[in-house]
């Protein structure tokens, strides 16, 4: 302390956040309340926990204050009863907040000295320059609003037993009215700037499931509730806690803390599968895990699984271990999935129009749409099938697009159930933890393709008509047929007689006048003649024939009316020439 | 020719086209050989209007089927016999028909139906149909059947055989203004046009094991060609006439048939029964139409 530059006092304290509370109680008795130097100091003291700790873990406990017992109950029961009361300079306008009670919530306060009750009535003061005069009695009547931090569940009021000093010292109430005001201002003061300090809106993260060392909860482990209700975790060791600040959504992230892709991966992996719980052992051990995950280096120098289980009850720590070592593991060992899939086509022995297609694809849940090209399925005659999956063997029929041999390709597009991306939802309040919680995922999808590994050959089949034929006689279409399947391909003859005024070749159902009785089965490449058909008078004329080959029931060649060498005029029977007797 | 037979081969002429205008008449002409339409001349139970009174009643399609043909190669008793010493069928002979279906042959009585005559002949043309008389709603025509075979009758049957048939069966009248005479004795065949001779021809005939019938008259039935038989240039001209001594004078299965055909030897008693010509014969011949009446003389 200086006087017009001199030095006059210095002082000084031990006790960490105490010191400032405690010397700031010998100014105001020294200097307002013109104590003697010892008497200030021999006084009972108090100081308030109701603001973060300067030492880790940082914790505050709201509303709390630590006095000594000396101060007596009158003293003492008068306490932990904030108020603060505050004008607007540009309009003279008298502001107070205050709670009658540690627990009660609503009604009316007074402000003023040492009086529990209310007084109703709010009238304007009058302006007073210099704020708050210390003594003054206000009659306002306010309604006080519950704290947003949860009730905690001990007395806001650790009272602590001091011995009294040697030397008697008058106690405060005995002492003088004026130093009961000044002690429940000191706390009013204090308290006041906690709350104006303290933000309450709506984007404020809370406290989500987990356990709280001794209560406080800037001791948390395990998950916070995000404005928008999904549960997040923290990914600072060491930071201070994000509860009563303002936390913004800062959406989806590639990358947090420098984490690799990889880690990535694995942060949003357990995240995603277990983060958002209700659970509080499941918190506590997603919150382990992504400490791990996210910065293991911090978390092992602020003291690691060991020191953050102490917030947990005992009984349930080692079922946390087990789940937060669960969850590393399945991390760790988690390997993107990496489709692939195989497509076999294969061609029947005896048969090039037949085949299979064998689908081989992982990982198991796989499903995949597959397109034939020069081929179909045989089941749904669709070139195409979705719905696909690993073993799946399914019969194709090649559909050759010419009389060349060809071959049949399978293309197939697969995709799996998704697994984790790269990323997460980062929440973020300025000064304190970063939280986060499931990010997106994203499906896998790959892709294979496969060619018959031989030519397919196209069976083919030439025809020559008998020319010319009579009544009485027979007439046969002759067959020259390639590439026949060894298991077989069938032959029919159709003969259509053509009408007598039709300019065009025609052959109609209703010309339709020789037909195979039964189809001819043929198993190697050759020249087959159809049936003999009988010739009769009712069948004479121009015949267009029409051959039709089909393989294990689908057609594979047909002939055309009319066309060449496909023709036989049948005639009539000539008749007998009598013979004259020479 | 006597005046006489003149006179009456233009009554009986002016009668038998008396009655195919009235037939011409009363239907219309069909060119396409399909059934006529079925108006009834005469009603069964109706007044008899003619000399003669018959029980007929229409023959359904069917029953008609079922009656045999009366074709070259065929056999029918219930047909007459068909006999003309002086050619006078011959004259009476004027004028040829079709018929547009099968119709039904009767026998002497006119009641039951001893055969038929198909629509088409063997070649497939339209069947030639020759009357020789008229008797009211009949006609009598020369058939080409036999009526008993030779070997069957002691070797006397008849060459040409005759039926009644209704006589609105016949359509399609084409006039026959030339007939054939054959002389056996002279060995000659005359074209004759009324009373015209307009060619003679000296021919080859049957002979006296294998004779050519004489005192009968039949008819142009049909030609061909026939390479099998060695004709291929001139036609064939197959008569209604058979062989009246043998069933096959000359092998084969046809039923003796007596044709006039083109020989390089066109004379002499040679043939086994038909009528061997010379080219200039046998194209004449060739030029008349199916249904010109041949009357052969011994």
């Amino acid at each position: 302390m200086f006087r017009d530059g001199r030095a006059i006092t210095a002082l000084g304290s031990q006790g960490g956040d105490q010191q400032d509370q405690w010397q700031l109680l010998y100014l105001l008795r020294t200097i307002v309340g013109r104590y003697a130097p010892q008497q200030a100091i021999d006084v009972p003291a108090l100081h308030t926990t109701s603001f973060p700790d300067s030492f880790w873990p940082r914790t505050w406990e709201p509303g709390r204050a630590v006095v000594e017992d000396r101060l007596g109950d009158a003293v003492i029961e008068t306490l932990g009863r904030l108020s603060a009361v505050g004008v607007y300079p540009e309009t003279g306008v008298l502001w107070a907040a205050a709670n009658p009670g540690p627990r009660v919530c609503g009604g009316t306060v007074a402000i003023g000295p040492a009086s529990p009750e209310g007084s109703v009535g709010a009238e304007p003061s009058p302006p007073q320059a210099d704020g708050v005069e210390v003594g003054t009695r206000f009659g306002v009547a306010l309604e006080s609003r519950c704290p947003r931090f949860p009730i905690l569940d001990r007395p806001p009021i650790e009272r602590i037993p001091v011995r009294a000093p040697s030397q008697a010292v008058p106690l405060l109430r005995d002492r003088h009215r004026r130093r009961n005001i000044i002690a429940a201002a000191t706390v009013a003061l204090i308290a006041a700037a906690i709350v104006v300090a303290q933000p309450v809106s709506a984007g404020a993260a809370t406290l989500g499931p987990g356990y709280d060392w001794h209560g406080q909860a800037t001791s948390h482990l395990g998950g916070y509730l995000d404005p928008d209700g999904s549960v997040s975790y923290c990914i600072n060791a060491g930071a201070p806690s994000a509860i009563g600040r303002v936390t913004t959504d800062a959406g989806i992230v590639g990358q947090v803390n420098g984490l690799s892709p990889a880690s990535m991966i694995q942060l949003n992996l357990v995240l995603s599968r277990h983060g958002n719980t209700s659970d509080s052992n499941t918190a506590a051990a997603v919150a382990m895990a992504v400490w791990s995950i996210a910065g293991n280096a911090d978390y092992q120098a602020e003291g690691g699984d060991v020191f953050v289980l102490g917030r947990a009850p005992a009984s349930e720590r080692a079922t946390i271990q087990s789940l937060a070592d669960q969850y590393r593991a399945e991390a760790a060992s988690y390997v993107p999935e990496t489709g692939s899939a195989t497509l076999g086509l294969s061609i029947d022995s005896g048969n090039d129009y037949l085949g299979v297609l064998d689908v081989i694809a992982t990982p198991e849940l796989a499903i995949g749409n597959v397109t034939l090209t020069n081929a179909v399925f045989v089941d749904s005659g669709s070139p195409s099938r979705a719905g696909v999956s690993n073993g799946a063997r399914l019969a194709v029929r090649g559909t050759p697009p010419s009389a060349d041999p060809y071959r049949v390709t399978a293309a197939g597009d697969f995709s799996t159930p998704s697994g984790p991306s790269a990323n997460v939802h980062l929440y973020t309040t300025p000064g304190a933890q970063t939280l986060t919680a499931s990010g997106t995922s994203v499906p896998l999808v790959f892709s294979t393709a496969a060619t018959d590994i031989a030519d397919r050959l196209v069976a083919g089949v030439t025809t020559i008509a008998q020319p010319t034929g009579v009544v009485g006689g027979t007439v046969i279409d002759t067959a020259a047929a390639v590439n026949v399947p060894s298991a077989g391909m069938q032959l029919s003859w159709a003969g259509y007689l053509q009408p007598a005024a039709a300019t065009t070749p025609t052959c109609t159902d209703q010309t339709l006048v020789y037909s195979s009785a039964v189809p001819l089965t043929i198993t190697a490449d050759g020249d087959y003649p159809s049936e003999a058909f009988p010739v009769t008078d009712a069948r004479v004329g121009t015949i267009y024939w029409i051959e039709t080959a089909t393989v294990a029931g689908e057609l594979v060649a047909q002939g055309i009316c009319g066309a060449a060498n496909e023709t036989s005029v049948l005639s009539p029977v000539p008749p007998h020439l009598p013979v004259v007797s020479g | 020719m006597t005046v006489r037979r003149v006179a009456l081969a233009a009554a009986i002429a002016a009668l038998v086209a008396g009655l195919v205008i009235a037939a011409t008449v009363g239907w219309s002409q069909q060119t396409a050989r399909h059934t006529m339409s079925q108006i009834p001349r005469m009603h069964p139970t109706g007044e008899a209007r003619h000399t003669t009174t018959t029980a007929y009643r229409p023959l359904p399609s069917a029953e008609i089927e079922a009656l045999p043909e009366a074709r070259y190669n065929t056999v029918i008793a219930g047909l007459m016999a068909a006999t003309d010493p002086s050619a006078d069928a011959g004259l009476s002979a004027a004028i040829a028909y079709s018929i547009g279906t099968d119709t039904p042959i009767y026998g002497v009585d006119r009641i039951t139906p001893v055969g038929r005559f198909g629509a088409n002949d063997f070649l497939g043309g339209p069947t030639v149909v020759v009357p020789i008389e008229m008797d009211g709603d009949w006609a009598r025509v020369l058939t080409p059947a036999r009526k008993v075979l030779p070997s069957e009758s002691g070797g006397a049957a008849p060459a040409q055989t005759a039926g009644w048939i209704r006589a609105e069966a016949l359509i399609d009248p084409t006039p026959l203004p030339r007939r054939i005479l054959v002389s056996i004795a002279g060995q000659t065949l005359t074209i004759v046009a009324g009373e015209t001779v307009e060619q003679t021809f000296r021919v080859g005939v049957g002979m006296p094991s294998t004779p050519t019938p004489h005192g009968v008259t039949g008819y142009l039935q049909a030609r061909y060609l026939d390479p099998a038989q060695n004709q291929a240039r001139h036609p064939v001209q197959l008569t209604s006439l058979h062989s009246t001594t043998a069933d096959e004078p000359f092998g084969g299965s046809d039923g003796g048939l007596i044709g006039m055909h083109y020989e390089r030897t066109a004379t002499g008693a040679v043939s086994h029964g038909c009528i061997r010509l010379s080219s200039t014969a046998i194209e004449a011949v060739d030029a008349l139409p199916l249904g010109t009446p041949i009357s052969i003389v011994p």
